[in-house]
């Protein structure tokens, strides 16, 4: 049976009925709806990279930064958020980059309600998925590591 | 299951009942959960009818909850092909596309675990290389 699976891919015309149904979901009005969606784009993302990559960059990438930097995003929500997070790179590792600044630069309207531990954890699952990132962001966040000395 | 004729019963009685437009709601829940029973239990008896039982399972009208468990628990826990697979994929879909937020959450499971079979997890060259019998030279 091993052969007999998505193993070259999900069919061309199930994911073009598919997609456009998941992106409705990916939303911060349902947490659990989209955290499943969220969680079948990532498993999309695995079998059917050069298809499903373009669209989730066009479509659906904003959205789901505005759900990781929300601080009702937590627990298996927030596992969902860093699993698309994950699978998002390893489709394309040319995005990771661009993931980095867009989670680390972006400012809500309102700062308050951001969650800076969400971010951090995407920033984290990214490099976890792309090392050659690491040097490059460890380095660039150590700047604002402030070293107290304690007597 | 195999051999017993009663197999061969049980499947008709249930096709007639899910292909009845009149029949009770809880009399077609039990007819899919046979179906059900029926592709993990009996394979070699149902996969010889053609799959005609799907049509009658997977509709997109009316009450669904019960079909969408079904065809979850056939994907986990049968031999099914890449065929019925789609078929379910996109029979869920649809699914997708119906208002109000009731049964999605199972719908959402259906087409992880439909679409989880997929997954190559563990490719087939490494798994060659790991087996101690493993010698091509």
């Amino acid at each position: 049976m091993i052969f007999d699976r998505y193993d070259n891919g999900v069919p061309p015309d199930l994911l073009r009925n598919l997609i456009p149904q998941l992106k409705s979901y990916v939303s911060a009005a349902d947490i659990s709806l989209h955290s499943q969606a969220l969680s079948l784009f990532a498993l999309l993302l695995q079998l059917s990279p050069e298809s499903t990559f373009p669209e989730v960059e066009r479509d659906v990438l904003e959205e789901i930064y505005g759900i990781a930097y929300s601080p009702l995003t937590s627990g298996a929500a927030l596992d969902s958020v860093l699993g698309f997070f994950g699978a998002l790179v390893e489709a394309d590792s040319q995005i990771a980059t661009h993931v980095v600044s867009s989670l680390t630069r972006s400012t809500p309207e309102r700062p308050k309600e951001v969650s800076y531990p969400n971010a951090a954890k995407c920033v984290a699952q990214v490099v976890k998925s792309y090392h050659a990132l690491a040097a490059g962001v460890i380095a660039e966040f150590s700047k604002n590591l402030k070293v107290c000395q304690y007597q | 299951v195999r051999g017993h004729d009663w197999v061969e019963s049980v499947y008709n009685e249930a096709i007639a009942r899910l292909s009845n437009h009149s029949t009770d709601a809880e009399v077609r829940s039990c007819a899919e959960d046979i179906v059900g029973d029926l592709w993990i239990n009996a394979p070699d008896t149902v996969l010889a009818k053609g799959g005609q039982e799907w049509e009658y399972v997977r509709r997109t009208t009316g009450r669904t909850d019960g079909a969408v468990k079904v065809v979850t628990r056939v994907a986990r826990e049968a031999d099914v092909a890449r065929q019925w697979i789609d078929g379910c994929v996109a029979w869920a879909t649809k699914l997708l596309t119906k208002n109000g937020r009731t049964g999605k959450a199972e719908v959402f499971e259906c087409l992880t675990v439909l679409l989880s079979r997929s997954v190559p997890s563990t490719d087939v060259t490494s798994l060659i290389s790991r087996s101690p019998h493993h010698d091509f030279r």
